[in-house]
């Protein structure tokens, strides 16, 4: 026994003697160096996309992604590429088949459904990505309206003429006009939440007729891009060309699946109960005394400080709404302005404007409580600030008036308070 | 025993091969033959003159009944350093260290003058420590003088310094210094005696020694500090460092050494606190930049592309679009070229080496690019962390094989692989101690009192004790 | 080859905070939804005593390591099965952190990976910090703490403006049941303080700062509490979908880019302080095994625990999940017994077997106190 051990003494020892050990090591190295030699960038092996589009057309999956292509001529680095399948794992492979090269998502920051996948349901299509092709949830989630190339060479032609972007775009939005951001992660959020009621900004697409003015488009949209198969929707003329707006429209899904759209309107109207959007104008008309001769005046938001307090009171909920305003006078609009209007140092929040706002944003208010309540959308958060605040009380409530209706037998209380900027 | 003092010269030249520059020199003394040996190259004629030739031809006074060798030493020879040697071999020695040997006619003991010619270029500012503001003296060639440096600037009974010879053959002069009563003597004994343990034929430059001084000797890792000025050795000496002078180098070593003594520099002590914190900070920001940037960046290019800002993967995508060679071997190449441009640099006389510089940096790195060898990327990286090198010049060959290493395992296993190997490396650092010292102290371990003097630095007035880092007498942590 | 005090307080903290932010957070809030960073909190605090209970342990120990200390009170035979129960648990910890280094890495750094290439350099690290012991470990976890708690604290900072409060309400909505069920089940992440066992004889009390351990430990647990705090408040529903805590907060703090450039430096930071972690397991495990089977020398033992390891990702990766067994019955007894039975039962013993001896011999302490002024110089500089 002992002779063996010492012999596998031995045995261990010239094993891992220094000398060996070098050449282990060395072997170890170079198994994993020399396929280092021959790898190639990332970039090249892997066609990365930097924004993905998804809609169902004709019981077929239909994908168009804006690729990073290495170019000297920085106008061709976003090419869109596009292709079809019986699911989202198949039509991505076409693509997959039709560059040559694996898809990599790693940089897709922009993730937009078509109208047709959102009334369906999209909760599969996010799952798919974010788990197996590992789509980031912070990706913006946008809806759009048109055809899925189209709306991708359109977003394409942003980033590379105009130098705009539209995640950039949409996310610019959440100070004005959205409730919250429009991303995978806060769409998840609410689609798990007892009210499962997700949000997502709606961008369109059209042409420049279309949107007038207004429009935040390429002038030369046919330029860039190779893409395979619907490129000519995006028009080499000019005559079709095809243009994005964001007009601050956003897409309501309940149970994942598309509900009702909000029009830019409706969502400045919510935004009165969101902290988070700070930033808003009211515009009020027919204001007159001492400073105002019928004034239609336009007041900007400079700070709004919200607080929700909801309670119970003989068994019927108390919503109570305090609103804190600090606002600046933007316009004034009077048929023949009295020199009044350009004095220093007087205050023109007179009463009567205070008034006039207070009138003026408690019917916005009541405007969109009876939107919720018609639409059966809890977009106020009603639901979780009594779940948390008055949580046995409500649970009763609830069993009272049952989950589907809770909005109706709320009394929504509001307190309004204006103060100016000084 | 009588000497015989021509015969012994004779048997002395023979001894040394009749080497043509020993020179000799026979003079009657009275009645005694006197024969003078020494070699010319490395003896002060005009000390040879006045203070032995002169006097003995002009002596007059009467010696008869007196010892010709005690009259010599004591009224003759005008020379501070006179020896009397009983035996030839230790004569032998002196002579070829510089002495003037006199052989006097029957006597029993010969004399031996020193008359070393001391040939020093002057004190200049060393090229690899310039400071703005500072003392600009730095040490030369010469043992003596530059042990006179150290003595300009301490004036005390506690500076001691230990003269060893080192080498058979060169038998080289090595002076060990230190202040008694704040070196730990035990890692002071340790050096000594690790260099009476010396077995060597010669000591050219004093890293002939740093072999035997170290623990580790296969380790990469620098373990013994080296340093060309004297206002930097008495601050090591007085934080308890010891000092090895070696006669014929202008760099001296000191022990314990650890790796902040690289971040500091001695202009840190003459400047602001709050600019040499910054300035310090930067410079470990230096060093990671320089070992670990190249390999960060090949590992992005292979392996993480998702970290990049889309941007500047555009960016990086356009750029390397169309280079022949894959990023691995496009980045070696780069460094490769860059450390033969460095190499030639260095060894190229200075007035070619800049014509060199500008060859190599603009000519040959704009043609690679233009040719589409190299991307503009990969060039950029190389050149910036090879830059960054030398905000710590002390480290940099060390920096350069680590560098190559981060690439190597960039290239193979990624930012994982880069961050196992950081792990790595500071998990052996922070086993490297030597002499009582912790190579990466105060960090690890942490010691709350250096940190006045780390990667921030406090006033002077602020440093009231002797550094914990660094092994020295406990007794005496105060410093005065 | 001893650590110092403020180097164990420094590997408690990071072995406080090492197993709390990849798939922990999530887990918990299964069973115990909004109230998840209570059941966090009050295991995190038991532990705490513990840790005070283990220093008492450690300190009547003197120079005895945990096996000599074991046996003087308990007897060779029980000291075994102990000693085969920490292994136990060392292993599960390992084990898991391992995995999850993995699963982390596979998910936020690589979209091609290839685990088993890249599990050698590991285990070649784990090898290495376990062979240059304890003091090497201690060191390095000395030099990368700071790091981390920058990182995490810059990481929680930058979210924290996206938190719900309301998220966390109301209190104890289904009662104080599902908080014990939810700590029984992933009682195994806990139980921090068990590499301490192996420490006994290791840490020299010299420079012990009386309040300096309590402050790691308050620290670690704000840290986590401030962590958890953002991941419930970000993630509300969605939290039992996040595996990875650390880089799931910082992405979705970033609007623009996957995960911005300074959180990627966090991640990287958290790979390395687990890679620490898994050296710190590493060595309790090899030390137990040498004290179990009485091996001189610490390759034979390093060689175990990394084909343990290995094993682990080769076989592991396939048939077993390592949370699978992390979850079972099995894992939460061994860490109760190794952590919150084994201490109070040595205590026990050791008081019993000091009043035996009462009136002859008694084990003796060492005085720190005494030796601190004898020659407290030295320590600080050589440790």
């Amino acid at each position: 026994m002992k002779e063996k051990k010492t012999e596998i003494k031995k045995k261990l020892k010239s094993i891992f003697s220094p000398k060996k050990l070098v050449l282990w090591l060395s072997i170890l190295i170079l198994i994993f160096t020399v396929p280092a030699f021959n790898k190639s960038a990332m970039s090249q092996t892997q066609a990365i996309v930097t924004m993905l589009c998804v809609d169902k057309i004709d019981d077929k999956i239909k994908v168009a992604a804006t690729v990073l292509t290495p170019s000297q001529d920085k106008k061709a680095n976003f090419q869109v590429y596009s292709g079809e399948g019986e699911t989202l794992g198949y039509a991505v492979d076409s693509v997959s088949l039709a560059i040559g090269k694996e898809m990599g998502f790693a940089q897709c920051k922009i993730m937009a459904l078509g109208e047709n996948i959102c009334s369906e349901g999209v909760m599969q299509v996010l799952d798919y990505m974010t788990r197996t092709k590992k789509v980031g949830r912070n990706a913006v989630l946008v809806s759009f309206t048109g055809g899925v190339v189209d709306f991708t060479q359109a977003v394409a032609n942003l980033n590379l003429e105009k130098s705009l972007r539209l995640d950039r775009i949409v996310s610019f939005d959440k100070r004005y006009v959205l409730t919250q951001d429009s991303n995978i992660e806060t769409f998840y959020i609410g689609y798990y939440s007892p009210i499962s009621l997700g949000l997502m900004s709606k961008v369109k697409l059209g042409t420049s007729e279309e949107f007038n003015a207004i429009e935040v488009a390429s002038s030369d949209s046919g330029s860039a891009g190779g893409a395979s198969t619907d490129m000519s929707s995006t028009g080499d003329g000019g005559e079709n060309k095809k243009f994005i707006m964001n007009d601050g429209t956003v897409s309501l899904f309940k149970n994942g699946k598309h509900y009702i759209d909000m029009t830019l309107d409706e969502v400045k109207k919510a935004n009165i109960f969101v902290n988070d959007a700070q930033k808003g104008t009211v515009v009020v008309e027919g204001v007159t005394d001492h400073i105002y001769n019928n004034a239609k005046v336009v007041v900007n938001i400079l700070k709004k400080d919200i607080s929700i307090k909801p309670s119970f009171k003989d068994g019927i909920p108390i919503y109570k709404t305090d609103v804190d305003l600090t606002v600046f006078i933007d316009e004034v609009i009077e048929e023949n302005p009295s020199e009044r209007l350009l004095r220093r140092n007087q205050d023109f929040l007179t009463n009567a404007l205070i008034a006039k706002i207070k009138e003026k944003m408690e019917g916005d208010m009541r405007e969109i409580i009876k939107y919720c309540q018609d639409n059966e959308v809890d977009l106020l958060g009603v639901y979780k600030h009594f779940y948390a605040l008055e949580n046995k009380d409500f649970e009763e409530y609830l069993n009272r008036v049952g989950e589907k209706n809770y909005l109706d037998g709320i009394d929504y209380q509001i307190s309004i308070k204006v103060k100016s900027e000084n | 025993m009588k000497i015989d003092a021509v015969k012994t010269s004779e048997q002395i030249k023979k001894k040394l091969h009749d080497s043509g520059d020993l020179k000799s020199r026979n003079v009657q003394f009275f009645d005694t033959q006197i024969c003078i040996l020494y070699f010319a190259p490395i003896t002060d004629n005009e000390l040879l003159n006045n203070t032995l030739l002169y006097p003995l031809i002009n002596f007059s006074d009467e010696i008869k009944g007196k010892d010709v060798v005690e009259v010599l030493r004591d009224k003759v020879l005008a020379n501070q350093e006179v020896t009397l040697f009983s035996d030839l071999q230790s004569a032998i020695d002196k002579l070829l260290a510089g002495n003037t040997l006199i052989l006097v006619d029957k006597a029993d003991k010969i004399i031996g003058c020193d008359m070393e010619k001391i040939t020093v270029r002057a004190v200049a500012e060393p090229p690899t420590s310039v400071v703005i503001k500072g003392p600009r003296e730095g040490f030369t060639e010469s043992l003596k003088f530059n042990l006179a440096l150290i003595r300009k600037r301490v004036k005390s009974d506690d500076f001691v310094v230990k003269m060893l010879e080192i080498g058979e053959m060169t038998k080289t002069q090595v002076a060990v210094v230190y202040f008694d009563s704040i070196a730990d003597k035990k890692v002071l004994n340790e050096i000594l005696k690790r260099l009476q343990s010396i077995k060597i034929d010669g000591v050219l430059d004093s890293h002939f020694l740093v072999a035997y001084l170290q623990r580790n000797k296969k380790s990469l890792f620098k373990q013994v500090g080296d340093t060309e000025k004297p206002d930097i050795l008495v601050g090591k000496m007085l934080e308890g460092r010891v000092g090895i002078i070696v006669d014929g180098s202008p760099i001296v070593l000191t022990l314990p050494f650890i790796l902040l003594e690289d971040l500091q520099n001695s202009d840190d002590y003459y400047s602001q606190p709050i600019r040499v914190t910054f300035v310090r900070t930067l410079r470990l920001v230096g060093v990671i930049l320089a070992v670990l940037l190249p390999g960060v960046y090949i590992a992005l290019e292979l392996y993480h592309y998702k970290i990049l800002p889309t941007e500047f993967l555009i960016t990086i995508m356009n750029s390397t679009q169309g280079i022949p060679f894959s990023p691995f071997i496009e980045i070696l190449f780069i460094i490769l070229l860059f450390e033969i441009l460095y190499e030639a640099n260095i060894r190229m006389p200075q007035y070619f080496g800049m014509a060199m510089s500008i060859v190599g940096a603009l000519i040959l790195g704009e043609t690679a690019v233009n040719a589409g060898l190299v991307s503009p990327p990969a060039v950029m990286i190389v050149a910036l962390s090879g830059i960054t090198f030398y905000i710590i010049p002390g480290q940099a060959s060390q920096f350069s094989i680590l560098r190559l290493i981060g690439v190597i395992i960039g290239a193979s296993l990624g930012i994982y692989g880069i961050l196992l190997f950081c792990v790595f490396i500071l998990s052996y650092l922070c086993n490297f101690d030597s002499y009582k010292s912790a190579y990466l102290a105060p960090t690890a371990p942490y010691i709350q009192d250096d940190q006045k003097d780390s990667y921030m630095r406090k006033t002077i007035d602020e440093m009231k004790k002797r550094p914990k880092s660094i092994a020295n007498n406990k007794q005496n942590e105060i410093r005065r | 080859m001893k650590i110092n005090y403020r180097q164990l307080s420094i590997m408690v903290f990071m072995s406080f905070i090492a197993l709390k932010f990849l798939a922990l957070p999530s887990l918990l809030y299964v069973e115990s939804k909004n109230m998840s960073m209570l059941v966090a909190l009050a295991l995190m605090l038991i532990d705490g005593i513990y840790v005070f209970v283990l220093l008492d342990l450690m300190k009547k120990s003197g120079e005895k390591n945990i096996y000599e200390f074991m046996k003087s009170c308990l007897g060779t035979v029980i000291t075994k099965l102990v000693l085969i129960l920490l292994i136990l648990k060392y292993a599960l910890v390992a084990g898991n952190i391992s995995k999850g280094l993995e699963f982390f890495v596979v998910e936020n750094l690589y979209t091609e990976f290839n685990w088993f290439v890249f599990v050698l350099p590991l285990m070649i690290l784990v090898g290495f910090m376990v062979y240059k012991g304890i003091r090497n470990i201690a060191r390095v976890g000395e030099m990368v703490c700071w790091a981390i708690v920058i990182g995490l604290i810059y990481i929680a900072l930058k979210a924290l403006s996206g938190i719900d409060i309301l998220s966390f309400l109301p209190f104890f909505k289904d009662g104080f049941k599902p908080l014990v069920d939810s700590a029984w089940i992933h009682l195994s992440w806990f139980g921090s303080a068990t590499f301490m066992f192996m420490l006994f004889g290791f840490v020299d009390f010299r420079s012990e700062k009386k309040t300096e351990m309590i402050k790691y430990i308050i620290f670690a647990i704000l840290i986590v509490q401030l962590l958890y705090f953002v991941f419930y408040g970000l993630f509300e529903v969605t939290c039992p979908t996040h595996n990875y805590c650390i880089s799931d907060i910082s992405q979705f703090s970033s609007t623009y880019s996957a995960i911005d450039e300074l959180s990627w430096l966090v991640v990287s930071m958290w790979i390395v302080a687990q890679a620490v972690q898994l050296g710190l397991y590493g060595y309790c495990m090899a030390q137990a095994i040498k004290y179990l089977f009485d091996i001189k020398g610490n390759i034979l033992s390093i060689i175990i625990v990394v084909v343990y390891l290995l094993a682990w990702s080769f076989i592991g990766e396939n048939t077993i999940r390592m949370e699978e067994i992390f979850f079972t019955p099995f894992a939460s007894i061994v860490t109760f017994l190794a952590q919150y039975i084994l201490p109070v039962v040595l205590q026990i013993a050791y008081t019993i077997k000091n009043r035996k001896k009462k009136g002859g011999e008694k084990v003796k302490e060492v005085d720190y106190e005494r030796e601190k002024n004898r020659d407290k110089e030295e320590v600080k500089v050589n440790i």
